[in-house]
């Protein structure tokens, strides 16, 4: 009791001293599977539904620390699973442990020390972007991916320490990071180990303002970090900058160094008098595959599959982490207002090799300042692909498992 | 009697006006607007209202720090949809930080600020004597100036202003917002003189009308002000967006 009076005590002390967000949301996915695909999709629910309640916790209690806690509970329930039996479609059993669960995601815990103004320390699960890509980021080693097509849903960080050297217009940033290895439930347990070496990564990175553009220099030792057991350092670089004033610029580029590969991104965003914004980025990555090497990868699939040994469980967050030809183009039209609470969000992802895409429409209504409505499409288009044995094609977007899904969300602020 | 009374007025008359021509000049009004409206360092609690067509209104609650012409920062703090969203200005550059996104994403100038009906150069760059050339022009109210202000960069929101300041303390009145095809986008009025310290005193309310769509309009209240601080730099860096 006397702990909670202190704790009272310093909040009200300090005017901004803590602050505690909420939201709790329940969404409903709704989609069919394709079971008759390169990829299993037996453990791909048709139906779920997502209870959650997302909190993120500041509190400042002295003007040079900060805290702050961004978590997640959930609760799923998983259902209609379909695969293939025999040749055909059939409907799967599954163990009620598959078909409910709970998980607590602890998105961001993290501290931030600053002594004097020019250092600050951080200590923690924090999400740090360096990069200047909307729907990618190359130089983004450190964090779990996003999904090109829900690039704002990313929220996950990763453990590290870093310091930052902050002097008026630029700041010198080392981080050190450690991957972990998580529990079903989320939370992390031990820092990921193979041989008894820890998967860790080291960088870098200086930004300045230089003129109206921001630019970013970025060295990454990333020792087992991305992949067991391999070290690469590699030189990240990244820009941004207005040309006109509704006009925005960038790229960000990540040159592996051993193999000479790059890794990059080049894109706009323009802002629409009515304040929507269309973003267009090139996505190219030297480890993808060409044409030639898509088909070779699709008739391994295909032997498998003949074989009755499909590789399980892909979920589209997987495949657009990390996609598996080498060029895309990525296009959104964000935030197109119909009224002041109503926007439409448009978010593909396009293949030019194959000439297909995967398209996210999406309608969001602001209905109360505390009450949010939103309803998701996804859809998936291919007009070409790698020709197969049996004279078939396929399409990088055809080893999506669920083509054509819906989602309804509803989610209340406090 | 009648003769000396007439050369009495004519030279007060002369004098007057000398007086009214030497008192002020379009640059130094200007100057003093620049320092009520957007002193050179701040911090401020603000609240914004904004009145929409369906009659409907949306609040938002915010921090601000200012630093020099060129530095502002915004934190936005209501309602909780927008909580821990922030708004940085460095010169010509303003982002926005997005709390779900971890990031910071270039804004335009123009864009409205929040959906309302102030643009965010009206917040974020209160800087008329950088930005506009100014000049004294008649005014039916003797109790007022009026200035004229044309854009002289490209950043501006507005091409053409018409600016009230009250003759006895310089406060602004009113203003009329104007863009490059001639056309009236904004009016506003400067109400509620507060002295918030014993050497600052302003406006506590600022309503913005959308002229375009009458039914809209916002306003902005300065709920607290502090003018004689002095920032950190580090306050207005990128890296330091999303640290409370």
């Amino acid at each position: 009791m006397r702990l909670l009076s202190l704790a009272a005590l310093i909040v009200s002390s300090h005017g901004f001293g803590a602050e505690l967000v909420s939201d709790v949301s329940v969404k409903t996915e709704v989609g069919r599977t394709v079971t008759d695909g390169l990829f299993s999709a037996d453990e791909v629910p048709q139906f779920v539904q997502t209870y959650q309640w997302q909190s993120t916790a500041k509190f400042k209690p002295l003007e040079s620390t900060f805290f702050l806690i961004d978590s997640s509970v959930l609760g799923l329930i998983l259902e209609d699973f379909d695969g293939e039996r025999n040749g055909t479609r059939a409907s799967l059993d599954k163990k009620l442990s598959d078909r409910r669960k709970g998980k607590i995601s602890l998105n961001e815990v993290y501290g931030v020390y600053e002594p004097v103004p020019t250092w600050s320390f951080t200590l923690g699960r924090k999400r740090l972007t360096w990069g200047s890509g909307y729907f990618r980021n190359p130089t983004d080693l450190i964090n779990p991916s996003k999904n090109i097509l829900d690039p704002t849903a990313a929220r996950k960080g990763t453990f590290l320490a870093s310091v930052d050297y902050r002097r008026e217009s630029s700041t010198f940033t080392v981080l050190k990071s450690g991957a972990t290895r998580e529990k079903e439930n989320g939370v992390p347990d031990q820092i990921y180990r193979i041989d008894g070496k820890t998967r860790e990564m080291t960088a870098a990175r200086y930004w300045t303002l230089l003129g109206n553009y921001d630019l970013s220099v970025m060295r990454l030792d990333d020792n087992g970090y991305s992949t067991p057991g391999v070290r690469d350092i590699d030189t990240g670089l990244s820009f941004s900058g207005l040309v006109i004033d509704a006009l925005e610029i960038h790229g960000e580029a990540l040159l592996k160094n051993s193999k000479g590969q790059k890794d990059y991104i080049l894109g706009f965003g323009y802002t629409f008098a009515n304040e929507s914004t269309l973003t267009l980025e090139y996505l190219h990555d030297d480890r993808g595959l060409n044409a030639s090497g898509f088909k070779d990868f699709a008739t391994q699939l295909y032997t498998l599959k003949k074989l009755g040994q499909r590789p399980s469980g892909n979920s589209d967050e997987n495949l657009t982490g990390k996609l598996p030809l080498k060029d895309h183009i990525a296009l959104g039209l964000q935030r197109y207002k119909y009224t002041d609470d109503i926007f439409f969000t448009v978010n593909s992802l396009i293949n030019p090799v194959h000439l297909a895409a995967s398209v996210s429409p999406g309608v969001n209504w602001m209905a109360k300042e505390w009450l949010s409505l939103s309803l998701v499409g996804f859809y998936n288009r291919s007009f070409s692909g790698a020709t197969l044995p049996d004279g078939s094609k396929v399409s990088e977007q055809d080893l999506f498992p669920m083509p054509l899904r819906t989602s309804f969300e509803v989610k209340a602020y406090f | 009697m009648k003769r000396f009374l007439c050369t009495l007025v004519f030279f007060l008359n002369a004098s007057m006006s000398l007086e009214a021509r030497s008192e002020v000049t379009a640059a130094e009004l200007l100057d003093k607007y620049d320092k009520i409206m957007g002193p050179t360092n701040f911090e401020s609690e603000m609240e914004m209202t904004s009145n929409r067509e369906d009659g409907t209104s949306r609040t938002y609650g915010m921090k601000a720090l200012k630093s020099g012409d060129d530095k502002f920062r915004i934190w936005f703090t209501s309602p909780s949809a927008v909580s821990g969203q922030e708004i940085l200005r460095i010169g010509d550059n303003s982002w926005l930080y997005l709390p779900n996104l971890k990031r910071a994403s270039r804004l335009a100038n123009r864009d409205s600020f929040q959906g309302g009906d102030f643009n965010n150069s009206d917040i974020l760059r209160v800087n008329y004597t950088k930005d506009f050339d100014g000049k004294i022009i008649p005014n039916e109210d003797p109790l007022t100036y009026k200035l004229e202000l044309k854009s002289k960069n490209k950043d501006t929101s507005y091409d053409l202003i018409h600016l009230w300041m009250n003759k006895s303390n310089f406060m602004p009145v009113k203003g009329e917002y104007f863009g490059t095809s001639g056309k009236k986008l904004r009016s506003a009025e400067f109400t509620d003189i507060k002295e918030f310290s014993k050497s600052y005193m302003r406006p506590v309310k600022v309503v913005m009308k959308n002229e375009i769509v009458p039914a809209r309009s916002s306003f902005l209240i300065i709920k607290k002000i502090k003018v004689d601080i002095s920032p950190a730099p580090q306050k207005f860096l990128q890296a330091d967006l999303g640290k409370g």
